[in-house]
């Protein structure tokens, strides 16, 4: 499936931040990270992407439909979507929890258990099915939330800032989980802040800043010291390192 | 003409307001008050329904996904409401009044929070809204039959726009209180009389999955009279699943699910059946599920109540109705949308969801006490 951006705008009302005349197309598998200041408008791109947030101007198609008039089901079997903020009211086993993945498709608590639980054991949590996840460190709860958005089996996975907040080893189990899906052909778009993590991991990048985007491309075309300079305002030193570009800070 | 509504006893009115005269357990000076606020606060929950979503910025009307102040958490503030606890009810009848059956009602959605998915249990404001809807519909079914109505979690609004995965973790969180509810009641308080399950919009959903979990159940089954799960639907993928639960095709086949939501004849799709979805309904002005259309002479009279239970106005013969063969919904043909309006923005132009049974208040009082006599007649 191509999950294809048209000319897309939100302004946000008060702040004025947002997205403003915004073109992409993301298919084929992969890790296409966004990326960009806080404000640039990352959270509402990726929203309006979706399909959770309707544009103000231009369209998200999914293949040849409008994001916005497929209904829920078909979508969710389309894009899998986990926001940046999640509380739950209510306990449930983290078994249970990442059953819900499966709700559109299946129902919930249906015989999508032996799935979940592989994909549990494949973040290293398999261990943790049975335990309430008002137990759960929020590392593991992170990672139920990712099994969760995983086992929906859509084509496409959304994430906004998926690894923020987290410790270094669970970035890392996240990444390379994230990794595996896009090289089986799922499209895998995040939001993310780490730009040596953005350079390990993603395959595509797109830097915006004012709501505008600067740069998309490959992470050697668009991690450039005049392009980070120009996004964050930092001057920076790329560096290749086991053949990636690794963007360091200099010192002051 | 039978009366819209009955009072009751409402376990949660402060001490100091309420007496007992030794028969009657409710206290009439306070049943008066309610019924003043409580047109108070049907006004005020039109006004939340319908400003709410007008005064919001739409990046939060639209906004499916959850979205809170916490980063990936479980939240833990919302206790589980104590069934054993009188306050846990928004209705608890009498032990016995001589009624001949039960009604297990679970109220819709009247929790409008922006910042939040569940309704609270310390909210006494939503609480009362809680109470209102309740007294709306109940005038339906309690002729003869007494009624339990317990407060639960209840998803908020915003809950049905969101991603199904995120609004399921709210309605099924909902549901486990209605379930651990309807369990207390049965063991508590049903002595093994008949009983009615009523709901309405997340109410009938919470009645449905209900039905679901308990039909096959041979104590249940010998004591259901009928689910009448008004506003929401029943597909036949989730017959297929459930093979006890079964659809109501007449007036008075008992033990089975009651359902239909009606709309204009332009409406294509809607949160309830969305577009391409098929729910399986039966038409109140003929008990009858095929798609032939039902003249308005067979409405006995559509009724609009207040907060308190008043039937406002009545009108009788308002308007007939069909079966969409494509959809199951039903089609109200001589009403216009302009004159009742959808309320609710997650609806479309043209959705009558928020009037599904005061269009038909007459006929489905009717029925509740023909499926009751079908019932008796079963288990003579």
């Amino acid at each position: 499936m191509i999950l294809k951006c048209e000319n897309l705008s939100y302004i946000h009302k008060g702040s004025g931040n947002g997205i403003h005349d915004f073109d992409a197309e993301f298919s084929g598998g992969g890790i296409f990270g966004i990326l960009g200041p806080n404000g640039a408008g990352k959270s509402t791109l990726i929203r309006m992407l979706a399909g959770c947030v309707k544009p103000q101007k231009g369209r998200v198609l999914a293949g040849s439909a409008d994001m916005f008039i497929i209904p829920p089901k078909r979508r969710a079997s389309l894009v899998s979507f986990l926001p940046q903020t999640f509380s739950c009211d209510f306990s449930y086993t983290c078994l249970e929890a990442v059953s819900f993945g499966r709700y559109a498709s299946e129902g919930f608590m249906s015989e999508a258990g032996s799935r979940c639980r592989e994909v549990l054991d494949e973040l290293g949590i398999g261990h943790l099915a049975d335990r309430r996840i008002s137990d759960m460190s929020g590392g593991e709860f992170q990672k139920a939330m990712i099994a969760q958005t995983a086992v929906q089996g859509a084509e496409c996975i959304i994430l906004d800032e998926p690894v923020s907040h987290l410790d270094a080893k669970s970035q890392y189990d996240i990444m390379s989980y994230l990794k595996k899906q896009a090289v089986s052909g799922k499209s895998v778009i995040l939001t993310i802040h780490d730009l040596s993590s953005a350079a390990l991991w993603c395959d595509r990048v797109i830097f915006i800043r004012n709501g505008l985007k600067i740069a998309d491309g490959s992470v050697r075309d668009v991690f450039t010291e005049e392009n980070i300079k120009r996004v964050f305002s930092i001057d920076a030193q790329v560096i290749d390192y086991s053949g990636c570009r690794i963007p360091v800070a200099r010192k002051i | 003409m039978c009366p819209a509504y009955k009072y009751y006893y409402i376990p949660n009115i402060p001490e100091s307001l309420s007496f007992s005269n030794g028969e009657c357990q409710f206290n009439v000076e306070v049943l008066v008050m309610l019924k003043k606020g409580m047109l108070f606060l049907f006004t005020l929950c039109l006004l939340c329904f319908t400003g709410i979503c007008e005064a919001c910025d739409s990046s939060v009307c639209t906004d499916n996904a959850a979205s809170s102040d916490a980063i990936m958490s479980y939240s833990g503030r919302n206790s589980p409401p104590d069934y054993s606890d009188r306050r846990s009810g928004a209705f608890l009848e009498k032990d016995d009044d001589g009624s001949y059956a039960d009604v297990f009602f679970v109220a819709p959605t009247v929790c409008t929070y922006r910042d939040s998915h569940v309704m609270r249990m310390d909210d006494e404001v939503v609480k009362a809204k809680f109470l209102g809807s309740i007294n709306m519909e109940i005038g339906i079914y309690n002729d003869d039959a007494r009624v339990f109505a317990p407060y639960y979690r209840q998803a908020a609004l915003n809950v049905y726009n969101m991603e199904p995965k995120y609004a399921e973790q709210y309605l099924n969180g909902a549901y486990l209180d209605v379930k651990s509810a309807f369990e207390y009641y049965m063991r508590r308080h049903n002595g093994g009389r008949p009983v009615i399950l009523a709901g309405f919009s997340q109410g009938a959903d919470m009645c449905i999955r209900l039905m679901k979990d308990f039909c096959g159940n041979k104590s249940f089954d010998s004591r259901i009279i009928a689910c009448y799960a008004l506003g929401w639907r029943v597909t036949a993928d989730e017959l297929s699943k459930h093979a006890n639960i079964r659809m109501a095709e007449s007036e008075d086949d008992v033990g089975t699910i009651v359902c239909f939501d009606c709309e204009s004849e332009a409406v294509k799709g809607t949160i309830i059946i969305p577009e391409g979805m098929k729910s399986l309904s039966i038409n109140p002005l003929t008990w009858r599920t095929d798609s032939s259309y039902a003249e308005k002479t067979l409405n006995r009279g559509a009724c609009f109540t207040d907060y308190s239970g008043e039937v406002t106005k009545e009108v009788p013969e308002f308007t007939g109705a069909y079966i969409c063969p494509e959809r199951g919904v039903l089609k109200i043909t001589d009403v216009r949308p302009s004159e009742y309006t959808k309320v609710l923005d997650i609806l479309p132009d043209g959705s009558y969801h928020v009037y599904d049974y005061m269009f038909f208040y007459r006929n489905l009082q009717e029925n509740v006490a023909k499926r009751i006599e079908a019932y008796k007649r079963l288990h003579k």
